[in-house]
């Protein structure tokens, strides 16, 4: 069978590299752990070696191209019994729940036939092995006694020179765990290099990476491992409803675009100091809605709901927004009303309070109602785009990614570095038709463009 | 106004973040209270006090050459011409940073700041527009000479370090309260320029911190050169006489008042972390007043960097300019740390003393098995060739690797001669790379090569049969 020889895990922090050097070509044999790529990671070049042998039937990368951690380097035929690890585990927990990936972790020792089995029974997971092995010492210092280590021993460091230490917190090395091949154990960049490419090649058992804490439950094993199983709360069980009846009744089309907030930023800050020793805090969302309050006073159909039975369409006289707010217990989306008719400053206020009490869980159900609009800010937690999914009855939602600094051609041809916004607007197609949904984040994005129409807005 | 980096304070540590900073593409404004860049190093400490020490060693040197000779006068002394050229040296230096900073495009700002929130300084003396957003912030506010309350006279004839460097004359005595480096340090300065100066100290030691085989030299030439060196001795009172300051001092023996014309008090120096409005950020200050760091010198307000004396012990330049690259460094994902092997200190007194990595005090403290090699430079015809035979060499070695772990020196040019060790023990070498690396000869650099072979029993000048140690 066929296995792909993929980009390992390169070090901490680690995620992507350019490929120097390719040592095989298509058709060639190679025995296992035969070193067959050099790449470059920040400043280092590291040789990556094939965990497992076999025919290279394909190279997917030449010389020159940016690989991340998992992309796939070369295709490997007839592949000996190790070599069955990397690919098999995927198979043999592909069908089942996504919880048995650390299980397969745990089995990378296991041949194919072994993997097999495990489906069926519950395997104790192999012995750990040392993240990093130590190589035996090229040639042992004289007055160093047999018995003695070359490394420093615990507590102590160990003889490396700066620009090898930086090299060493570069690639995520612990130089505790380095055999130096120097005088005395003196490790040099050669020997942190040659570290990783052991850590890279050694069975990654020892790395199950601590987990975050799961909540309350009772623990059983499965096939795969231990699973704990825990009651859905009733918020959760609010959420999913919800998301699965609008997801299951409304057309979703999603709309995305970027909105510049170069000049909004600077009128922000510049505000920012007078909100100082307030519990006001001055972000970018009083400002957005603003803007999209204007907007949905100017595109009724997208501040509208729409009965079906009654074959009616409801155009709401009211902007009440709904602020999707990130709890302990889950997603809330307390509304704040009449956005339309208050100021910045007011609806900062408004905001600042109504997501306190929610944070608090001391809202009531009133406050999660009467909504004609959502906002969902992600910018705090990351991410550009995304397909937010509608809160019934209303017909749209908005979703702020991370605003981020890109090059935008200008006037004339000319690059200028702009501060964008991403923007992600889903909206119900039974009821709103692309054009208009276009026209109403064009809208959007023209107010928090030039912040003067919406500081001057009614 | 706003700014993507700020950099408080424009000391060595300071100017070295915000150079490196706008170096790697960052818009840097550089806040400094004083109306010149430069900080205590250049303004009122490293600098002005190596320029005048410079003038004593000329002075000192006059009068040793006797031996040899050669008779020179007493040399007349110029106190304004003096006190003008060590300002043109600070200066030149300080003129010549305003220069750097405008090539690089680093804003500098003359005011007084306080921070108002996590993001905001409030701009003291800037006339509108006084709030600076940053997005982020290296606090280098550096520290000040410790003047305790009781030894406050509304007078100028007590000085602080800042004040002694002014040089406003040639006392014709001075008490140096503190037998630290910075009162041995100044005290030589005025001794050579024709003053009776008087140390006393609290403890039983000159240089509490040093190893005390490394003081002796020192003070056996600083009894030679001052009027009185008074050690297990309190002060107890300063109060103004007529022209003088009376002081009573208290030992074992009683008490007893002396009268001085000046008084230097250089009993150590605090950070300057108050008055910053830190409070209103979520800083945090341990019990001494230092700001608390990181290795890549973060505070626990994730807005916040802070470098140098303000940020921790020791309170020294080269520390200070080293935490400000890597403060920069870390700002902008890279893999720096500050995470030195040795931070090397100097005490430039005549003898120098300098010291790197693990002192021999240390190492009893902390139970750290070492082996001593020891250079004695009556041993190096260098110094005999400068008639300057009191200093050595020594080393600590660790027994089973061989490693340098430390080296202290004492003896002229010992401040210079240091740097060779630092990257020793950076490097992680033995005694034998030191050994094995040849040093020019005749040169006073030559005894770190010589004290590490004098630990492998190999040392020409020096008969001593080889330690007994396992093959």
């Amino acid at each position: 069978m066929a296995n792909d020889f993929k980009v390992p895990n390169l070090g901490e922090n680690v995620e992507e590299g350019d490929i120097v050097k390719v040592m095989v070509s298509e058709g060639d044999e190679i025995a296992a752990d035969q070193n067959v790529m050099e790449i470059e990671t920040g400043k280092a070049v590291v040789e990556l070696p094939c965990p497992f042998g076999g025919k290279v039937v394909k190279v997917h990368v030449q010389e020159g191209s940016k690989v991340k951690v998992g992309d796939p380097l070369l295709t490997v035929e007839g592949a000996d019994g190790k070599a069955t690890k990397e690919a098999s585990k995927k198979e043999a927990a592909a069908p089942k729940a996504e919880a048995a990936d650390a299980q397969a972790d745990q089995t990378e020792e296991a041949t194919e036939e072994e993997v097999e089995e495990i489906a069926a029974k519950v395997e104790e997971p192999k012995p750990a092995k040392a993240p990093v092995k130590k190589p035996a010492a090229k040639a042992a210092p004289k007055e160093t006694a047999p018995t003695v280590a070359p490394t420093a021993a615990p507590g102590k460091t160990p003889p490396a020179g700066p620009a090898t230490r930086r090299l060493a917190r570069e690639l995520g090395v612990d130089l505790a765990l380095v055999a130096g091949s120097g005088p005395n154990g003196r490790i040099t960049e050669d020997d942190v290099k040659a570290a990783v490419r052991e850590n890279v090649s050694a069975p990654r058992a020892a790395h199950v990476a601590p987990g975050a804490p799961l909540p309350a439950g009772t623990d059983e094993r499965d096939a795969w491992g231990v699973v704990r199983r825990s009651k859905v709360t009733a918020m959760r069980k609010a959420i999913a409803v919800n998301m699965a009846g609008s997801h299951s009744t409304i057309p979703h089309v999603t709309n995305f675009d970027d909105a510049d907030i170069t000049e909004l930023e600077r009128i922000r800050k510049g505000g920012l100091s007078d909100y100082v020793g307030t519990d006001i805090k001055l972000t970018m969302m009083p400002f957005v809605m603003k803007a999209v309050a204007q907007a949905l006073r100017l595109h009724p159909m997208v501040n509208a709901s729409i009965d079906m039975q009654k074959e009616e369409i409801l155009y709401k006289q009211y902007v009440n927004i709904g602020v999707a707010v990130d709890t302990e217990r889950g997603l809330v989306v307390p509304v704040i009303r009449d956005v339309d008719r208050k100021s910045i400053p007011a609806i900062a206020k408004a905001l600042t309070e109504t997501t306190d009490k929610a944070r608090s869980a001391k809202f009531k159900l009133e406050d999660l109602k009467g909504g004609t609009f959502t906002i969902s800010n992600l910018g705090a937690v990351g991410g550009t785009y995304s397909t937010p999914i509608i809160n019934p009855p209303e017909v749209a939602v908005l979703l702020l990614g991370r605003s981020r600094k890109l090059p935008i051609v200008g006037e004339g041809d000319k690059i200028d570095i702009r501060l964008m916004m991403p923007l992600s607007l889903s909206y119900d197609h039974r009821l709103v038709d692309g054009a208009t949904a276009a026209r109403f984040l064009n809208e959007v994005i023209s107010y928090l463009k030039v912040p003067g129409r919406l500081l001057l807005a009614p | 106004m706003e700014t993507q980096l700020v950099v408080l304070g424009g000391g060595p540590g300071g100017y070295a973040a915000a150079f490196m900073a706008a170096d790697m593409g960052m818009e840097v404004t550089l806040v400094e209270a004083a109306p010149r860049l430069g900080g205590t190093c250049l303004l009122k400490g490293c600098i002005p006090s190596k320029a005048l020490l410079h003038v004593a060693r000329v002075v000192g040197e006059t009068q040793e050459m006797a031996d040899w000779g050669l008779e020179f006068e007493k040399p007349r002394i110029d106190v304004d011409k003096l006190r003008a050229r060590k300002e043109k040296v600070i200066s030149d230096l300080s003129g010549g940073l305003a220069g750097l900073a405008k090539r690089r495009k680093v804003q500098v700002i003359h005011a007084r700041a306080s921070f108002l929130n996590s993001q905001t300084l409030k701009l003291e003396g800037v006339e509108k527009d006084d709030k600076l957003v940053f997005e982020h912030c290296i606090l280098a506010s550096g520290s000040i000479p410790a003047m305790p309350g009781a030894f406050k006279l509304n007078t100028d004839r007590v000085m602080d370090s800042t004040g002694a460097l002014e040089l406003k004359d040639i006392p014709e005595s001075l008490l140096v309260i503190g037998g630290g480096y910075i009162g041995l340090e100044l005290g030589t300065v005025y001794a050579e320029l024709g003053t009776k100066v008087s140390v006393v100290e609290l403890t039983p030691n000159l240089l509490p911190t040093a190893d005390r085989d490394l003081v002796k030299p020192l003070e056996n030439r600083l009894k030679k050169l001052f009027a009185g060196i008074y050690m297990n001795t309190k002060v107890v009172s300063l109060t103004e006489g007529n022209n003088a300051i009376d002081v009573t001092f208290e030992d074992e023996n009683g008490k007893r008042t002396e009268s001085f014309s000046r008084v230097l008090v250089s009993v150590g120096r605090r950070p300057n972390s108050a008055g910053l409005g830190l409070e209103n950020t979520e800083v945090e200050i341990d019990e001494r007043g230092f700001v608390v760091v990181d290795e890549q010198l973060r505070t626990a307000d994730q807005f916040i960097s802070a470098i140098g004396d303000v940020a921790g012990e020791p309170m020294l330049a080269h520390k200070a300019s080293h935490q400000g690259k890597v403060a920069v460094e870390a700002l902008l994902g890279e893999p720096a740390e500050f995470a030195p092997m040795a931070i090397p200190a100097v005490v430039f007194t005549d003898p120098e003393i300098a010291w790197a990595g693990l002192t021999e005090n240390d190492a009893k403290t902390q139970g750290i098995e070492y082996e001593l090699a020891k250079y004695p430079w009556a041993a190096s015809g260098k110094a005999l060739a400068l008639g300057r035979t009191e200093g050595f060499t020594k080393m600590l070695i660790e027994p089973d690797s061989e490693r340098i772990l430390g080296v202290a020196i004492v003896g002229v040019n010992a401040g210079d001669l240091i740097s060779e060790a630092v990257l020793a023990i950076e490097m992680g070498a033995t005694a034998r790379d030191l050994a094995e690396t040849i040093h020019p000869h005749p040169t006073l650099s030559e005894t770190v090569g010589f004290a590490a072979e004098s630990y492998l029993g190999t040392a020409t000048e020096i008969y001593k049969p080889r330690p007994a140690r396992k093959a």
